[in-house]
């Protein structure tokens, strides 16, 4: 029986379903069952049922403020400007990996924190203008790269997607950063480099799953994207 | 609350949704100021280190600010759509970053969910849906009320619920199985 199958018997599809909601269906179970919830519409009603009974009362929680600059980090990545544009439009020809990437459009988009201190370098790795697919954010005081993938970003079929720093000067290699989540967020620890350049540039490639085996990219770059200096005030 | 003032403020949510699925900056602001006590309650439980709590709520209202427009009436009210991102984004962070921090029982955990004390925007939400719930979980038997509140409210995986419970993995799988199944039934019934 194929696998997809099981998924039709409607009484197996609300009990998993449930344990979605609950939390129960772990890891890969977990992954699959998101997958095949864009197959099967019945599979989302289940889940929306379960939603609807046992979140709301999630919802019943006594309340808790949370600290003020978790709107500030929520705000730093939903003001996206368009400063620096032409910047980028002679940015890609500076890169030789970059030459590959002819087919997809690439944007960059300048993050503000208007009234934090700069606390870290943001990057949008967009599909276009207005869709935006990862945002990269390092932040030196922690020493940490969290890469969030703003909606669900599926690589190629048989395929993965490498994450690169590439070196601000001709002559240095790119280094990876490891593969992009395709939803959800992932932490890396922060390269040294990345710290200190605040325009440090980024690339996607597509590469086997697991990654480049070279170290190196041996795809075609499909995203470029770039860190944006802090601004102060 | 009565029912006319929980419509109420449901559609003034429903109203910031709308503006922000527009772009309205400002709606979404509002949005976060009236909801992000009760996400960041739901996720501080769930994980109940801070900032771990922190970086789920910041997840949660980025992915709301660019899905806004994916709400509608089906999904329940604005609050308890809200809570179900912030709920799957928390159980992300856990998966993520692996053990946390034992939390002490609560009520919650215990089975009991419904609380005379609820603040306004509790009680908002609370009403028949809680109490409806409340009364098919108190159906259940204790052991099944038990590991269902306690996976659901601290986002405890099988594993933990079985060193948690100090009952085999098998024990604690079919409780929750069981469980849901009694629930789905008195729910429907």
């Amino acid at each position: 029986m194929p696998a997809g199958m099981r998924y039709r018997d409607l009484e197996l599809q609300d009990r998993l379903a449930a344990e979605y909601v609950v939390g129960t269906l772990h890891g890969r179970a977990r992954r699959r069952f998101e997958r095949l919830m864009l197959e099967f519409p019945t599979l989302c009603e289940a889940v929306h049922g379960w939603e609807r009974q046992l979140n709301a009362v999630a919802a019943g929680l006594p309340e808790r403020q949370p600290p003020r600059r978790v709107w500030r980090r929520i705000r730093a990545r939903i003001q996206p400007e368009r400063r620096g544009l032409m910047d980028w439009l002679g940015w890609p020809a500076a890169t030789a990996t970059a030459t590959a990437a002819a087919a997809v459009l690439a944007v960059f988009l300048v993050v503000s924190v208007p009234t934090a201190p700069p606390e870290s370098y943001v990057a949008i790795i967009a599909e276009d203008a207005t869709t935006p697919l990862w945002t990269v954010t390092a932040d030196p005081e922690t020493g940490e790269l969290n890469i969030s993938a703003v909606g669900t970003v599926a690589a190629p079929e048989g395929k993965a997607l490498e994450l690169w720093l590439m070196p601000p000067a001709s002559g240095e290699k790119p280094r990876s950063l490891g593969l992009l989540p395709e939803q959800g967020s992932r932490s890396v620890a922060l390269p040294v480099d990345a710290a200190r350049a605040g325009g440090a540039a980024l690339a996607v490639s597509v590469e086997p799953p697991g990654g480049s085996p070279t170290g190196q990219p041996t795809g075609s770059v499909v995203y470029q994207a770039r860190f944006v200096t802090p601004r102060s005030g | 609350m009565d029912p006319e003032r929980v419509q109420e403020r449901n559609e003034e949510l429903v109203r910031l949704l709308h503006l922000t699925a527009r772009g309205d900056q400002q709606a979404f602001a509002r949005l976060y100021e009236l909801t992000s006590p009760t996400l960041f309650a739901v996720c501080l439980r769930m994980l109940v280190r801070r900032e771990w709590a922190e970086e789920a709520l910041q997840e949660a209202y980025v992915k709301v600010w660019h899905k806004a427009g994916d709400y509608n009436a089906s999904r329940g009210n604005v609050l308890t759509w809200l809570v179900s991102i912030a709920r799957y984004l928390a159980i992300d962070v856990r998966r993520a970053r692996g053990r946390r921090p034992e939390a002490p029982l609560s009520d919650e955990d215990m089975g009991r969910i419904t609380d005379d004390d609820a603040g306004p925007m509790e009680q908002f939400l609370a009403q028949d849906d809680a109490a409806a719930l409340q009364r098919c979980l108190d159906e259940l038997s204790d052991t099944q009320r038990q590991t269902i509140t306690l996976a659901f409210f601290q986002g405890l995986t099988h594993h933990e619920l079985s060193s948690r419970l100090k009952r085999p993995l098998g024990t604690v799988k079919s409780w929750i199985r069981r469980g849901l199944e009694g629930l789905k039934q008195c729910l429907q019934g």
